[in-house]
């Protein structure tokens, strides 16, 4: 083993430096903004923002894209910066895309179930857009929790939804390789917190991080050399701390609910899950559907997410497997040209 | 360290003290965290020490928490709930007499079950520790050139691949189980005293406070559903009126 090979100190404490040098310039004084596409304000209601993003001059398509979010954390990863945004890909093949923000929960809405989410939140924001847009049906795109949402809607309200697409979006809650619902599904106590009957967001921050403690907390930490490369590597690496870092608390009734009715019973897949008295079956629904999932998924397997070939009719059903992680899916430079390639033939 | 090595930490220490944004102060100082800790990995691998089981030190692990946040504040700003050794020679119930004159034997109970809980986990980090020690140094034997690198990369594989396992089973499992329901039950043990003080004291209940909460909240939903319902006939009106045009 060679000795000068393995001591770094002098390397590593110049890259250091460096950073230092780099995250202390005065025109670094602000953090890198995110969500930095046009967008103009069209609906809120309580903590909800639902946006419209401008239209690029290209020639448009006539349906629009409706995103919808996971509650865990904040949407403006769909448009973290120019290069990495699915927002901003989409507007470029002519799309009209409309986003859901859910805001940050307070302890007012610690009672919001995910009857209020679903069939309230959600369904007056897809009327929204119906309206704004002038169509009778939209596309809905759902990621991770946001698409498990987007499911039950389309399975609920079949009229307003021309094609869903679902990204990330676990189905079977159940499957060998899902180590979150193996930590959960034993729990039967409440998590939510004294003070604002929310689950607090940095407990469900430090449970992803729990599923790779070394990885996601030590290693990102070690080597400073690539940051400093280029210097969108260091614009990149800031705005992913930041959104790693934000995350807003759960509304305690919705988290208790989702935590219940999928992770523990698992009744999406098994088919007993009921929102708002309404059975949710899978099966009812009528419009094609393009399932996205992603093969190195340590927060949701690929394995929980193709369960949903089981329920949607063969003839309506695509899928397609993307390079990365549970983010890396859609935000990865060399993932975006491919899932946006699929998305707009199958969209088109 | 030479003069030459202390540059930059003095470049640190003189940030901490300037205007430079805290996100970027925290982010500095996991790095400086980071690059200690490995730089002493390295060295202590190349001094082949016995004993490296300490790098894996899961509470020790920078952003790992075990749900700390979720303990009442009274107990968080008591110990280091990371750092689970501590419970294993004194009592918890013995070190909070105040607290018992006012806690039930239930409550103590709740207090007992968190502290074997704690025990069981530090047991099973330890044994993470030796897990993961021992797949390094089988990583190790089996690689031809060790760079710095790779060391690093079988730290991360040996520390990843001893947790996949042992996180997976069903003593990790239940003693979480066990530890977040007796917290919850603590918890639940502490809102039985603040409803009885503030009948005590003539406050409104948590139960009445709850049910106006979840009153304002149907309120603030029924209103949106009315206003969604008018804005809809409303805007088939002004869509009949321009087809009557």
């Amino acid at each position: 083993m060679s000795e000068k090979k393995n001591h770094p100190d002098d390397a590593w404490q110049d890259d250091f430096a460096q950073l230092i040098e780099q995250l202390s310039h005065p025109s670094r004084q602000n953090h890198p903004a995110v969500g930095l596409t046009p967008k103009e304000l069209i609906y809120t209601e309580n903590k909800l923002q639902l946006f419209r993003y401008k239209a690029l001059d290209i020639k448009q398509k006539r349906t629009p894209i409706l995103i919808t979010y996971a509650l865990v954390n904040r949407p403006y990863i769909t448009d973290l910066e120019p290069d990495r945004s699915l927002v901003l890909r989409l507007l470029e093949k002519g799309y009209p895309v409309y986003l859901i923000d859910w805001g940050y929960p307070d302890n007012s809405d610690c009672f919001t179930s995910l009857n209020d989410y679903i069939n309230g939140y959600l369904y007056r924001c897809v009327q929204h857009v119906k309206r704004d847009a002038k169509r009778k049906k939209i596309d809905l795109l759902g990621v991770c929790q946001g698409g498990v949402f987007s499911l039950c809607y389309t399975a609920l309200h079949r009229a307003d939804i021309r094609k869903l697409v679902t990204l990330v979006t676990p189905v079977d809650f159940h499957t060998k390789d899902n180590t979150l619902s193996l930590w959960t599904n034993k729990i039967h106590s409440t998590l939510t917190d004294n003070k604002t009957g929310n689950v607090p967001g940095s407990l469900i921050s430090q449970l992803f991080k729990a599923l790779k403690p070394y990885e996601i907390n030590r290693e990102k930490f070690r080597e400073i050399k690539p940051l400093l490369a280029k210097e969108e590597g260091l614009e990149t690496f800031l705005r992913m701390e930041k959104w790693l870092n934000d995350s807003p608390d759960l509304a305690g009734l919705a988290a208790e609910e989702f935590m219940t009715n999928f992770y523990q019973h698992n009744r999406l897949h098994k088919q007993t899950l009921s929102i708002g008295g309404a059975a949710v079956e899978l099966a009812k629904i009528k419009c094609p559907v393009l399932n996205l999932y992603s093969t190195k998924d340590h927060i949701v397997p690929a394995s929980a997410t193709q369960a949903l070939s089981q329920h949607i009719k063969p003839t309506l059903y695509q899928e397609h497997a993307l390079q990365g992680g549970h983010i890396g899916a859609f935000i990865s430079l060399k993932t975006q040209h491919h899932l946006i390639n699929v998305l707009s033939q199958w969209l088109a | 360290m030479t003069t030459k090595n202390d540059h930059p930490f003095t470049q640190f220490d003189d940030l901490l003290n300037s205007t430079v944004p805290d996100e970027y102060k925290d982010l500095l100082k996991n790095f400086k965290r980071q690059g200690n800790f490995y730089q002493q990995f390295i060295q202590c691998n190349n001094e082949q020490e016995d004993d490296l089981s300490t790098f894996w030190n899961l509470p020790n692990t920078l952003g790992f928490e075990s749900f700390a946040n979720q303990w009442p504040e009274w107990l968080q700003s008591s110990f280091n709930l990371n750092s689970s050794s501590q419970f294993s020679t004194e009592s918890l119930a013995e070190q909070f007499p105040h607290l018992l004159l006012q806690l039930t034997t239930q409550a103590q109970e709740h207090i007992e079950s968190i502290q074997a809980s704690l025990t069981k986990l530090n047991d099973l980090y330890n044994e993470l520790n030796q897990s993961a020690m021992q797949r390094f140094k089988d990583l190790n034997d089996s690689a031809s050139n060790l760079s710095t690198e790779q060391l690093c990369a079988h730290w991360l594989e040996a520390g990843e691949s001893a947790y996949r396992q042992i996180s997976q089973t069903n003593e990790y499992i239940e003693t979480h189980k066990t530890l977040i329901e007796s917290l919850s039950a603590l918890k639940n043990t502490q809102h039985t005293f603040s409803e009885q003080a503030s009948e005590l004291f003539g406050l409104p209940s948590r139960q009445s406070i709850q049910e106006l909460k979840k009153n304002a909240h149907k309120l603030r939903m029924e209103f949106a559903e009315y206003k969604e319902q008018t804005d809809s006939k409303l805007n088939a009106l002004a869509e009949t009126i321009r087809k009557l045009k």
